[in-house]
């Protein structure tokens, strides 16, 4: 009696951790939100390869991670370029010409493609998709699904011990990659120096550019063809532009789209609608002869054109 | 500012405006400062899409250009258009020496705010250029500094790198007018919880036309 009982007291147990460790696996969701944590708190430095718009890349980055985050971004191909970033202030430095700094940004990362995880919404799913090695390290590979055809997916490789993202990648409905990057060396753990994390060349001047003006009024224009998720995140203005313009950003948590909206002074007698794409990013423009549309952002084409032909004045103004 | 004086300006500086308007639009600066601050924002928005250093015009610039207009003694019935383009470039190229000269700048519009607010003004190409080493020799004050460092590129930039060269692109065209645009999206959508990076890589980034369906004219 006392054998049968140690028995079942072992097998609840194997299926207890088993169930566990299950469990774990099968929250795919709780894995993004610790890389986005290793991303902000881990030092790294190492070398990567970006492919985007047929064209590859290859840059170098050094994050000193914290309270008070510190990073620097060097091209190490094409023309010399780097980004320092200091904590929420990021400086952009190329050859040539007066460095640009945008201060206070929010939760600003000089890794590119790296989804907003905190925001993923019911248009997303989240699922492991299987093992990998990245730089030397294994990964866990998950994937970040849209529902519809109206956004972009993600496949993320995560380091299996840091979370640390070691590659991504924009994926469309066919799962055909158009942009990713790739860590090709990496040093988890290493703290960079302070020279690694000052710019080649000392600045001593900068330039910064105006931010737009908040609106706080209710919008002139909507969009009469919401693509399912998105919503209307603010609303804003050029500082030196006429009333009628508005700037409005529309998101899903994840992909982010603008609508420009500029009536024109002189109406023209021609009609003009265009698209374009470039990488992840898509352009759609049209002008009816009172007013020109402008709709973009890293969706598919159908987002913007949805969006962008069915801007009209708001009903409730 | 009516209608006819804005194409008139957005004629200069295309170096398309004959003498005799050129002489009138500079005689109408002296009494129009809201002309003269959009004349300088045109001027800025011109260098940034060259990726030109920033420089301020002077606050005496139309006098300078009239000089240089009263001192040219070819007769207008004796040219040819491209001639009078010429005229016209060449004119628009004096704005730029003027600007060498500088001053402080009309307003305090930054470029990038002028740039998004103005995608009309990045059809203010066709002037003769004015070299970047000469601006970059020309003596700096602390009013350069304010000015933001252009972001557009002057011309369509191959999209492979030399490193990976199997996979060469053709070189695709990007409308300038839509650069702007890009900048104020990433601008707004940076300061809503996403990632800053992509701007930067995107500003060097030509664009691919999907479906132009009918041929802009503007």
């Amino acid at each position: 009696m006392r054998k049968l009982c140690a028995r079942s007291i072992v097998l609840f147990s194997i299926t207890l951790l088993a169930s566990t460790a299950k469990a774990q696996e099968a929250a795919p969701q709780e894995f993004l939100t610790r890389m986005s944590a290793a991303l902000r708190s881990l030092d790294f430095q190492g070398s990567f390869i970006y492919q985007h718009d047929g064209r590859v890349d290859a840059l170098r980055i050094f994050h000193l991670g914290g309270e008070h985050e510190r990073e620097r971004l060097v091209s190490l191909t094409g023309e010399r370029g780097e980004i320092v970033r200091d904590n929420d202030a990021i400086t952009c430095v190329q050859p040539g010409s007066v460095p640009t700094l945008f201060a206070n940004r929010a939760d600003p990362r000089l890794l590119p493609l790296v989804p907003n995880v905190h925001a993923l919404g019911a248009q997303y799913t989240v699922a492991m998709s299987g093992e990998d090695r990245v730089a030397g390290y294994s990964a866990r590979v998950l994937d970040i699904s849209p529902r519809d055809a109206y956004r972009y997916g993600y496949r993320v490789w995560l380091d299996r011990d840091s979370h640390l993202l070691l590659r991504s990648a924009v994926v469309d409905a066919a799962r055909r990659p158009l942009e990713q990057f790739m860590f090709v060396a990496l040093d988890v753990g290493e703290r960079p120096t302070d020279a690694d994390l000052m710019p080649a060349q000392s600045i001593t001047a900068a330039a910064a550019p105006a931010d737009e003006v908040r609106v706080n009024s209710k919008p002139l224009w909507d969009v009469a063809q919401m693509p399912p998720g998105f919503r209307l995140v603010r609303t804003q203005r050029p500082p030196d532009a006429a009333v009628q313009n508005e700037h409005l950003v529309y998101s899903d948590g994840v992909a982010n789209v603008s609508i420009y909206v500029e009536p024109r002074a002189e109406p023209a007698s021609v009609g003009v609608e265009s698209t374009s794409v470039r990488g992840v990013l898509s352009m759609y423009s049209r002008s009816d002869g009172r007013v020109r549309v402008t709709a973009l952002g890293d969706v598919p084409p159908i987002t913007v054109q949805t969006m962008g032909r069915s801007v009209q004045p708001n009903a409730g103004r | 500012m009516t209608q006819q004086i804005q194409e008139q300006l957005s004629a200069f500086m295309d170096g398309e405006l004959s003498k005799d308007e050129t002489r009138f639009l500079l005689k109408r600066t002296e009494g129009d400062t809201v002309l003269v601050q959009r004349w300088t924002r045109y001027h800025v928005v011109r260098q940034a899409l060259r990726r030109q250093e920033i420089v301020a015009l002077r606050a005496d610039f139309s006098r300078s250009l009239m000089a240089r207009l009263d001192a040219e003694s070819v007769p207008q019935s004796n040219r040819t258009t491209w001639l009078r383009w010429g005229s016209g470039g060449a004119i628009a190229a004096a704005v730029a020496v003027t600007a060498l000269m500088v001053t402080k700048p009309v307003n305090e519009t930054t470029p990038a705010s002028v740039a998004a607010s103005n995608p009309a003004a990045a059809r203010l190409a066709p002037v003769a250029p004015v070299s970047t080493t000469q601006l970059a020799s020309s003596p700096k004050t602390e009013l350069q500094t304010p000015f933001l460092t252009p972001l557009v590129p002057n011309s369509p930039i191959p999209t492979a790198t030399a490193s990976f060269g199997t996979d060469v692109v053709e070189p695709a065209t990007f409308d300038p007018r839509m650069q702007p645009y890009v900048i104020r999206h990433y601008q707004a959508t940076g300061s809503t919880g996403q990632p800053d990076f992509v701007p930067y890589i995107l500003l060097t980034q030509p664009a691919q036309s999907l479906e132009p369906r009918q041929a802009e004219n503007r």
